[in-house]
């Protein structure tokens, strides 16, 4: 069994003449919770689209489940499960009726009981229209119809966009639950970074169309990092240490935000540039993505994996 | 099973409409008959009409009520056509329902056809069968003054026909990404032309001929650009 689930080449999008993806690689490994993620306008939700052969892409290839994703036969469609970004069901309808209809397209992998057991979890009805639907349930109500036929990849595009904390949590666990069972791999994209912390083993960074990242969560975490330096006198003019995403300074004190840097070289760099004493500065994921993708800086992981 | 899901799903979307155009042309055609009745009861009993009533005798001609209800099936056909390619193309586009009803395990052609059905059907439940109702009851003896000819029951079903060559050329603009004052507005103007040119036929052959070509022509249309776009 092929152990790259989804695969991207060169994957690029324009439309018109803006540039929405830029030759996009990823590989997406089976059975991990993936993380796709980026500012609005990133490419996320593009990416996704040209995966689902949703959209055409301009160059590049991709396949998903070992097939080329422009052509993505029933059969295959059925092994993916995707929810929609904001939930877009039909409104008309009510719970039970969408899911008779959407229980039609999986004959024989629908799991009738997981859907009832979600729907008491989240304290839903059957009875219940789907447009008298909060956000928040109508974005239960879609994962709980993409789970039921057990896909083998679920696919979520920001699935947990508008949801308040309590209901992106149960969100989260329901979707967790479901890695648990063998096999099953997860893509979503989000830029709520609190999330992605909370689930994702692996993340792929996406800015202005280009992959900047594409690491485990923990290797993020090590790798993006802010040291303040403080000087005897005046603050160096030229600041020339590997991994610089970019630097801060007042007077007598300097900040630099880095990626990948090893402990050792920051030693290093501080005596060569006379720093009397320097220490880490806390970041969170939300932290260190802002200072990954702020506007100034284009370093991407493959820099920082080298120089690691 | 999957096929039959997508039907049930877009004729429940459609179904007010579907109501909605059977009950006016149920309405205004029971209105239509039951005006013609009246005058035709007071025109064989001359004691009723008073000596300065003016009645054109022309209007007594046969069918008179069923041309009145033709012209209306026109328009209802037509307006339904419109509608239903506005409710299974479009609205879709507002409401960003489309990834949802592509990504599932059928082929886009299935669902397209899926659609295309529940306008067939739309069509054939809203004015089909009522317009054969009002044919059959046109028919009964004693109730016009000449039998109902072949002819006017075939050129309703041509009107029938129109109302779905203005849902495919309405489609097909819905469907085009292109800006509306350009090509987007081919199918739409399309129909339109079919729709003229067939007011001005008079050989019911030639209607047929007209329509049949161009239903393949927008039908082919369609499927090319909905297998091809970008959802």
């Amino acid at each position: 069994m092929n152990d790259i689930v989804i695969e991207t080449r060169n994957l690029t999008k324009y439309f018109g003449k803006t540039l929405a993806l830029d030759h996009l690689n990823l590989q997406v490994p089976r059975g991990c919770i993936y993380g796709l993620l980026g500012r609005n306008g990133a490419g996320k939700t593009t990416a996704i689209k040209l995966m689902l052969g949703l959209l055409r892409p301009t160059t590049g290839t991709a396949t998903v489940l070992g097939c080329d994703c422009q052509n993505l036969t029933p059969q295959i469609r059925q092994r993916i499960g995707y929810v929609t970004e904001g939930h877009r069901l039909y409104r008309w309808m009510k719970i039970g009726e969408l899911a008779k209809f959407q229980q039609a397209f999986f004959p024989g992998s629908w799991d009738d009981k997981l859907f009832n057991d979600m729907l008491d979890y989240f304290e839903l009805s059957k009875k219940q229209k789907i447009k008298t639907l909060s956000n928040g349930e109508r974005a239960q109500v879609s994962l709980a119809i993409t789970l039921a036929p057990n896909p083998e990849l679920l696919i979520m595009d920001d699935p947990t966009l508008g949801l308040d904390t309590a209901i992106r949590r149960q969100f989260l666990e329901g979707m967790t639950e479901h890695i648990e069972r063998q096999g099953r791999t997860i893509l979503f994209s989000s830029h709520i970074l609190s999330d992605v912390e909370r689930v994702a083993e692996r993340i792929a960074v996406i800015d202005r169309g280009v992959l900047r990242a594409d690491c485990k969560l923990e290797e993020f975490r090590a790798a993006v990092k802010k040291v303040r330096f403080n000087f005897a006198e005046a603050v160096p003019g030229q600041v020339d240490i590997p991994g610089l995403l970019h630097s801060r300074q007042n007077e007598k004190e300097l900040e630099l935000t880095l990626i990948g840097t090893t402990v050792e070289q920051i030693d290093t760099w501080a005596k060569s540039a006379g720093a009397t004493y320097h220490k880490d500065i806390d970041m969170n994921l939300e932290d260190q993505f802002i200072e990954f993708t702020a506007p100034d800086t284009n370093r991407s992981l493959f820099q920082w994996e080298e120089i690691k | 099973m999957r096929f039959f899901a997508l039907l049930k799903k877009e004729l429940c979307e459609t179904l007010p409409w579907i109501v909605l155009a059977a009950f006016l042309l149920v309405f205004c055609g029971a209105i239509f008959i039951g005006e013609y009745t009246r005058q035709r009861r007071g025109f064989t009993e001359p004691a009723t009409i008073s000596p300065r009533s003016f009645v054109r005798m022309d209007t007594f001609r046969e069918e008179m009520p069923l041309r009145d209800i033709g012209a209306l099936l026109l328009y209802t056909s037509c307006c339904l056509g419109l509608v239903l390619a506005v409710r299974q193309f479009l609205v879709p586009s507002f409401l960003k329902t489309w990834a949802f009803t592509i990504h599932r395990s059928v082929s886009r052609t299935t669902i397209l056809l899926g659609k295309f059905a529940a306008a067939i059907i739309a069509l054939i439940l809203s004015c089909g069968i009522i317009w054969t109702l009002f044919c059959w009851y046109a028919s009964k003896p004693g109730l016009f003054q000449m039998p109902l000819r072949q002819r006017t029951f075939a050129e309703g079903w041509i009107f029938i026909s129109l109302g779905l060559v203005v849902y495919l050329g309405t489609v097909l603009s819905a469907l085009s990404t292109a800006r509306w004052y350009i090509t987007r507005m081919f199918g739409l103007v399309f129909a339109s032309c079919i729709y003229m040119l067939l007011l001005l036929q008079t050989g019911l052959a030639l209607c047929l001929a007209t329509i049949i070509v161009s239903l393949v022509i927008l039908v082919s249309q369609i499927i090319h650009t909905f297998l091809n776009r970008e959802f």
